[in-house]
C-alpha cells in the first residue's frame, strides 16, 4: 500500500506548492519544484536514503519561501504536510524493505498510516484554527519569546539526545 | 536520531526567522511539524527488554538440504508500537525463502518468531546477534539492541559413490583389507612360489613345477591384501580456486576430496586429511565413522585463501603423514608444485594426483572465441607437459573434467593396474 501512497503524497506536496507559486505568478520557482519531486520519486525509485530528507528541506524551504513571498497560506500548508507525509512514508519503505510480507508487517503497515493520517490532519486542522486567533506583540516581547524558544528547544534537544542514547 | 535532529531544525528555524520577522503565518507552518514531534515522542520505547532464543531444524546437514531457521524474541519490557527485528546471517548464507527481517508490533509478555529456510551450501556457519531495533511510529526515537541467540550450522559436501580406486602403497598396516601388502601369504591375486612347508594346503601345490624337481615340492604364494595409511591432501591456496558463472572449481576438489575420504574409509583404510591453504587444517587419520565425520566436517569448513608461507607446496609437512604411506592429492597443480611431489616420491611415498581441470571449467563457461580457444590450447599443452614429468617421476595421475563423474574419471586412469605396477619390488 505504501508503495503506492509515497509517490502520491510526493506529487500532492510538489503540485501544492507549484499550485501556491502559480497563483502568485511566480512561474520562475516552478521548474525547481518540480526538479526537487522528480529527485525524490527517482530516488524513491533507487532506493536512495537521501532523497527524502532532501525533499523534507527542499518542502518546507518552499512553503517556507512561499509564505514569505505572501502567497496563498492554504497550498503553502498543504505542501508542506504532503511533504511531511511523503518523508514519513519514505521512512516506513526504508524500513520495510527486505522485510517478510507476513500478517505481522500489513498490521503494523496499516496501523501507522492511521497514525498518519490522524497526525496530518491536526497538522493541516490545527494552524487554520490557529489563523482565526490574532494577537500583536511588541519586539521586546518577540526577542523574548524568541529567547526562550531557543533556550527550550536546545533543553529538550539535550533531553531528548539522552533518552535515546 | 538524524531524523529527529532534521525535523527538530526545521522546527527551531520556522520559529526563529517567524519571530524574527514577526511573522505569525511562518510561525504557522511549525505546528504541523510541532505535532508530527509530539506524536512521535508520545509513543517512543522507554525500555528494551528482550531475550531471544534460536532454533535451527539440523545442525549438521548434506549440501543440499534446506534448514529452517526458527527465531524467537520474547518482549519483557512494555509494548512496543513497531520493532524490527533482524537476524544477522552469516555472509554466504541468504533466505530462500521467507526473510530474515520483520517488522511488527509487540505486546509486552508477548513473543515474536521468524522463520526463514536457508539453502544448504557447503560451510560451516555460525549464527550469532539478532539485532532488534524499536522506534516510535514515525521513527524519530530509535532504540536498537543486540540480543545473542547463538547456533552452529554445519553444512557437509556432498559425497559421490566411487568404485573402489586401486592404490598400492610401500608400506601397508597389519589388519586385513583391500590393498596389495608386497607380502606372500593367504590372498587372491598370485604372488610367487616357495618350497613346501608343513601345513600348507595341498591345493596351492603347484605340481608343475614340483614335477620339474621330484625331489621337493613347491607352494604357491598370494599376495596378502591389507589395510593401508592414505593422506588425502586438499589444496585450497587461491591459485586453486577458479569461480565462474556462480560455479566454484574449489568445490569441485571438496567433493572429490569427501568421496576419496569416504571410499577409502570404507575399505577399512586409515585416512587423514590435510586442507593446504591459508593455513593447514589437519585431521589426524583415524578409522571408520567417526573419521568420516571428523574428515567431513573439515571439509565442511575448508576455504580458499593465501599465505606468503604456503604460497607453494614445498612446505607440505610430510612428518603428518606414516612414512611410505600413500598420499592423495587434489589440486589442479601448478609447474611450479612439480619439485615438491617428486621429492616425496623420493621419500618413499606413493602419490596420486586428483586434478581437476580448470582450463575446461574455464573454457566451457567462456563465449567461444579465437583467442580462449589458442589459450585453452596453450595451457593444456603446459597441463599435458606435467602430467608427462610427473608420471616420468612414478606419480599416478587423474585428470578430472568435472562436468563428468570423478568414478569415470579415476576407473579411466585407474581402472586396468598394469602387471608391472603390481610386480613385487617395483615402485611405481
Amino acid at each position: 500500500m505504501i508503495r503506492r501512497i509515497l509517490p502520491v503524497s510526493i506529487v500532492v506536496s510538489c503540485a501544492a506548492l507549484a499550485m501556491g507559486y502559480i497563483l502568485g505568478e511566480l512561474w520562475a520557482w516552478i521548474p525547481a519544484i518540480v526538479a526537487v519531486g522528480v529527485v525524490w520519486l527517482f530516488g524513491q525509485w533507487r532506493a536512495w536514503g537521501w532523497t527524502a530528507s532532501m525533499g523534507l528541506i527542499c518542502g518546507a524551504g518552499l512553503a517556507a519561501a512561499g509564505v514569505m513571498l505572501d502567497l496563498a497560506l492554504g497550498w503553502m500548508l498543504v505542501g508542506l504536510v504532503a511533504t511531511l507525509t511523503a518523508w514519513d512514508l519514505a521512512y516506513l519503505a526504508l524500513r520495510l524493505r527486505g522485510v517478510e510480507r507476513a500478517e505481522e508487517s500489513r498490521l503494523v503497515e496499516r496501523r501507522h498510516l492511521q497514525r498518519l493520517l490522524m497526525v496530518s490532519g491536526a497538522g493541516l486542522v490545527l494552524p487554520v484554527v490557529a489563523l482565526e486567533i490574532e494577537f500583536g506583540f511588541s519586539l521586546g516581547v518577540a526577542l523574548l519569546l524568541g529567547l526562550l524558544v531557543f533556550v527550550g528547544l536546545s533543553q529538550a534537544v539535550l533531553f531528548l539526545r539522552r533518552e535515546t542514547g | 536520531m538524524r531524523r529527529f535532529s532534521l525535523l527538530a531544525s526545521l522546527i527551531y528555524l520556522l520559529l526563529l526567522v517567524g519571530l524574527a520577522t514577526l511573522s505569525g503565518r511562518l510561525l504557522l507552518l511549525a505546528i504541523p511539524l510541532t505535532i508530527y514531534l509530539g506524536a512521535a515522542l508520545l509513543s517512543g520505547p522507554r525500555e528494551l527488554r528482550l531475550s531471544a532464543s534460536r532454533n535451527v531444524s539440523a545442525d549438521r546437514v548434506s549440501a543440499g538440504a534446506p534448514v529452517v531457521i526458527k527465531l524467537s524474541v520474547r518482549n519483557e519490557g512494555s509494548l512496543l508500537e513497531e520493532v524490527l527485528v533482524e537476524d544477522l546471517l552469516p555472509p554466504r548464507l541468504r533466505p530462500m525463502e521467507g526473510e530474515s527481517r520483520m517488522l511488527a508490533t509487540l505486546p509486552a509478555g508477548e513473543t515474536l518468531e521468524l522463520e526463514y529456510t536457508v539453502p544448504g551450501r557447503r560451510g560451516c556457519f555460525d549464527f550469532g546477534d539478532v539485532r532488534v531495533s524499536a522506534a516510535d511510529q514515525h521513527g524519530l526515537f530509535e532504540r536498537e539492541v543486540l540480543l545473542s541467540a547463538p547456533a552452529r550450522l554445519v553444512v557437509l559436501p556432498e559425497t559421490l559413490r566411487l568404485r573402489r580406486v586401486s592404490i598400492r602403497p610401500l608400506r601397508t598396516r597389519g589388519y586385513a583389507g583391500p590393498v596389495p601388502a608386497r607380502q606372500g601369504g593367504s590372498g587372491i591375486d598370485f604372488f610367487g612360489v616357495r618350497e613346501y612347508r608343513l601345513g600348507d594346503p595341498r591345493r596351492w601345490i603347484n605340481w608343475r613345477l614340483s614335477a620339474r624337481h621330484p625331489r621337493s615340492l613347491f607352494t604357491n604364494e598370494f599376495e596378502q591384501e591389507r589395510i593401508a595409511d592414505v593422506g588425502l591432501i586438499l589444496d585450497a591456496r587461491q591459485r586453486s580456486e577458479v569461480r565462474l558463472a556462480g560455479e566454484s572449481l574449489f568445490e569441485y576438489s571438496v567433493q572429490a576430496t569427501a568421496s576419496l575420504a569416504e571410499t577409502f574409509l570404507g575399505d577399512g583404510n586409515r585416512v587423514g586429511l590435510l586442507v593446504y591453504g591459508r593455513f593447514l587444517d589437519w585431521t589426524f587419520p583415524g578409522y571408520g565413522k567417526v573419521q568420516r565425520e571428523r574428515i567431513l566436517q573439515a571439509l565442511a569448513r575448508a576455504e580458499t585463501g593465501d599465505s606468503l608461507v604456503f604460497d607453494k607446496l614445498d612446505y607440505l609437512p610430510t612428518g603428518f603423514f606414516p612414512a611410505q604411506s600413500q598420499l592423495v592429492l587434489i589440486s589442479p597443480l601448478w609447474r611450479a608444485d612439480l619439485p615438491m611431489l617428486v621429492s616425496l616420491r623420493a621419500r618413499g611415498y606413493q602419490v596420486l594426483v586428483i586434478r581437476p581441470d580448470p582450463v575446461a571449467f574455464e573454457s566451457n563457461r567462456l563465449p567461444p572465441d579465437q583467442a580462449v580457444a589458442l589459450a585453452a590450447r596453450v595451457l593444456r599443452v603446459e597441463r599435458r607437459l606435467v602430467r608427462y614429468k610427473l608420471q616420468q617421476a612414478g606419480i599416478r595421475v587423474v585428470d578430472w573434467q568435472v562436468h563428468e563423474p570423478l568414478d569415470q574419471a579415476v576407473h579411466a586412469s585407474l581402472g586396468r593396474v598394469p602387471t608391472w605396477f603390481r610386480a613385487v619390488g617395483v615402485e611405481w
